[in-house]
């Protein structure tokens, strides 16, 4: 392989792999590595993987002499990024070593055999289900969150889309919690729906942001391909049923109560450094205000007091401050609305002048 | 002659130590919820099948001769018209944390033995409480009116003390042993009535004649020594009613664990694992019996060569039930074996649980009932263990271990994080 490429352009390439790239030592070596392979005369193609999501992306290069080789991603990064802004050579030698050239910088990596690399599923010649990429970033960023760490609750660490008639929907709960978001269908159709692996999300989030444009998505056997220009990213889809979220909604929370998001978020932060362990705070409904208090952990006492439209009875209920800060944060509506039952009833949170959003919280016992 | 530290002449004012005993608690607490169990013979079991062993038994029961940890069929001959009720031991926790925190009120000083007995430090509450058998009187009868149940004060200057006073009182009793008196009152009694004297100690000093705490007393401290080796001084000590009255006032335990070293070195994965699944087992039902949940778990593993390595994983949400756990720590055994072994056997494994927490309040959304039933059945086991002994119900893969060879001494583990008396994790 003999290739030229700008500084520009491979810089923004090892960029956009950088976030599947396996950081760690793991029991395979080459899956810190990028697989560099020419495609035709003017193009090289680069593909990382850590074997639960794959990115491939194809930039302009002038190929001299075709072939593929393997580097570690991070110090070819690392070096790209301090070099001065112009062309890179890149020469394979024997033995898998390369030698990277510009202007007056020579630099020669061991590389590992390409044979080596892991295949990562292609998007098919199937028809694609379109969804605007902005569109996709966006309700993925607000549902992400929610999802399960635990690892033994797999089916728990992703999120899922499925479509409903005119709707796109993408649902997310470890179990505590649940964000779901709906966005007007623009024809995609996910009937059975499909569990997005959680290491693929925050790259979505990262690589889908443009409002024009659509992303293309493909089912391919146990993987979702997402792609949009020369950029394709594939992720496998968590095998297993998604909890069963629609019983978990509830649909008789009487009680309306708007708070401005932005005074709630700061107040909950305040009070949520004095909760104990378990990170209670309480939320103290009255006619006309909110008040919020922690108490019970040694580092002391906190209240705040907040503005709110309720006039019913006075009605008491613990949430964990995270799963409250955590939506507070990525919503963008100025006001919000709790519709609550009672103290021991899941509550929902949700904006108050925009449709598709909902939040629900099992609360703590007070 | 050495004077006496605590003699009524001159010298520091005696301490004053309550030990609080609640009497057949577990009994107590059903009672509670069921007032049409009283005065009947109640006995709380494992299990309500013929299989199992008493955990506790109502005073008359006890008067039929049943007593705890008797084989349940035992019991059901003695006393065949008893109501039988299965052990659930998250209520019985519940209402220990209601007797401690009225305890509490009384001094600070409060250190929990178990869920049905505390040593309370009343020194220099005199005035707030009056004298020690005041006190002790006082106890009892607030505990009774607040909670209805009904507990044992025994009052001295030392835990010890304490200790023997409550059972001498038991039940519904008080007795304050005076400082000064306490080698008088012990030496009649047999040996095993000084806490700390078991079976094996008890047959042993049954075996050099010696039958009452007053033999022991009489005996010099030389042959204790060479019979008991460093346990000889304590037996010395007890004998003479001679102990400390600090309490362990904060006695949250920062990590629990369990650790074996095998026999004879181990390479097999599928044996290793089958130990670890064992310990988790063993180290997540000492977190059980605390009521608590951990953060983390840390796997220690000490090669053939002695080179000994840790690898802690986090538990989110914390864990007290083994299916989590053994994930995580199934993990950085595979993880160990494959990076760290280097070809090496495995010499010594831990299984530690450390960021203790009290259990989560936050129910579930999704799934709150199978979660109650991973717990009830956590805590059918363990109460399962409790009667019968560990290897009464063993997972498959921890049973794989069985066939294996005797490991040389397995350790329990547990550090407080109290004061001077802080211990490390063993590393």
């Amino acid at each position: 392989m003999d290739i030229v490429i700008s500084k520009e352009t491979l810089h923004r390439a090892l960029q956009t792999v950088q976030g599947v790239v396996e950081s760690r030592s793991s029991a395979m070596p080459i899956l810190q590595n990028v697989l560099l392979s020419t495609e035709g005369k003017k193009q090289v193609r680069l593909l990382a993987t850590n074997l639960d999501i794959g990115l491939r992306g194809v930039f302009e290069a002038q190929v001299t002499k075709g072939g593929s080789v393997t580097l570690n991603a991070r110090k070819l990064f690392d070096i790209v990024r301090e070099l001065p802004d112009a062309d890179i050579r890149l020469v394979e030698e024997d033995g898998q070593w390369v030698r990277m050239t510009c202007e007056k910088s020579s630099f020669r990596f061991p590389g590992l055999p390409p044979s080596d690399f892991p295949t990562v599923p292609k998007a098919g010649d199937s028809e694609p289900q379109k969804v605007p990429s902005a569109v996709l970033g966006d309700m993925i960023r607000k549902t992400m969150f929610a999802i399960s760490q635990d690892e033994t609750r797999y089916t728990y660490n992703g999120v899922f889309m499925e479509s409903e008639g005119d709707k796109l929907r993408i649902v997310a709960t470890d179990g505590h919690r649940l964000a779901l978001i709906e966005r007007p269908n623009t024809g995609a159709e996910f009937k059975n729906g499909v569990i997005i692996h959680k290491k693929a999300l925050g790259e979505i989030v990262k690589l889908f942001t443009e409002e024009e444009t659509d992303v293309e998505i493909f089912l391919h056997e146990n993987h979702v391909i997402f792609r949009s220009g020369d950029i394709e990213l594939s992720a496998r889809m968590i095998d297993g049923d998604f909890p069963k979220y629609r019983q978990v909604i509830p649909g008789d929370n009487n009680n309306h109560i708007t708070v401005d998001r932005d005074q709630l978020l700061h107040a909950l932060r305040r009070v949520s450094l004095l909760s104990n362990e378990a990170r209670m705070v309480k939320f103290v409904f009255t006619s006309g205000q909110l008040v919020l208090t922690t108490n019970g952990s040694d580092a002391g006492e906190a209240e705040e007091v907040l503005a709110s439209d309720y006039s019913g009875e006075e009605l008491i209920i613990g949430f964990n401050a995270r799963y409250c800060l955590d939506v507070l944060g990525i919503l963008d509506e100025q006001n919000i609305r709790f519709e609550l039952k009672d103290s021991l009833s899941p509550g929902i949170l949700k904006p108050e002048d925009a449709e598709g959003y909902t939040y629900v919280i099992m609360p703590m016992r007070v | 002659m050495i004077p006496e530290l605590s003699s009524a002449s001159g010298g520091p004012a005696p301490r004053v130590i309550a030990h609080v005993d609640m009497d057949a608690f577990f009994v107590a607490v059903e009672r509670r919820d069921d007032p049409s169990l009283s005065g009947k013979a109640v006995i709380v079991g494992g299990s309500t099948g013929n299989r199992g062993v008493v955990a506790a038994a109502s005073y008359e029961a006890r008067a039929l001769g049943v007593h705890s940890a008797m084989p349940m069929v035992q019991a059901r001959r003695l006393c065949p018209g008893a109501v039988y009720i299965p052990a659930s031991h998250s209520k019985y926790s519940a209402a220990s944390k209601q007797v401690m925190a009225l305890l509490r009120t009384f001094s600070p000083a409060l250190e929990a033995v178990s869920v049905d007995e505390a040593y309370l430090d009343l020194t220099g509450t005199e005035r707030l409480h009056g004298p020690p058998y005041a006190a002790a009187a006082k106890i009892r009868k607030i505990v009774e009116a607040e909670l209805g149940f009904s507990a044992s004060v025994g009052v001295a200057s030392n835990r010890l003390m304490a200790k023997v006073a409550s059972e001498l009182s038991k039940p519904a009793g008080i007795l304050h042993i005076l400082s000064g008196r306490e080698a008088i009152i012990l030496a009649p009694l047999r040996t095993g009535a000084l806490p700390g004297v078991g079976k094996v100690t008890a047959a042993r000093l049954r075996g050099m004649g010696i039958r009452t705490v007053g033999d022991i007393a009489r005996l010099p401290l030389s042959v204790l020594e060479a019979n008991f080796k460093n346990g000889g001084i304590d037996l010395y000590r007890k004998a003479r009613g001679e102990h400390s009255a600090e309490l362990v006032l904060d006695s949250r335990p920062k990590s629990v664990g369990k650790e074996t070293t095998f026999g004879e070195d181990q390479g097999d994965p599928d044996r290793l694992e089958a130990v670890i699944s064992r310990l988790t087992g063993e180290a997540a039902a000492r977190l059980r019996q605390k009521g608590m949940e951990a953060k983390g778990v840390t796997l220690k593993i000490r090669f053939e060569d002695f080179e000994t390595n840790t690898l802690a994983a986090q538990l989110d949400p914390p864990a007290s039930i083994d299916r989590p756990i053994f994930e995580a720590v199934k993990g950085l055994l595979a993880h160990a074996l494959d990076q760290k072994s280097k070809g090496r056997k495995v010499r010594l494994l831990g299984v530690y649980l450390g960021g203790l927490v009290p259990p989560d309040r936050q129910p579930r959304l999704i799934e709150e009932d199978s979660r109650q039933r991973e717990i009830r059945l956590a805590e059918t086991v363990d109460s399962l263990r409790d009667r019968y002994g560990a290897g009464a119900l063993v997972s498959g893969r921890a049973m794989e271990e069985m066939n294996g060879p005797k490991n040389r001494e397995p350790k329990n583990h547990e550090s407080k994080n109290q004061g001077t008396k802080k211990r490390e994790m063993p590393f």
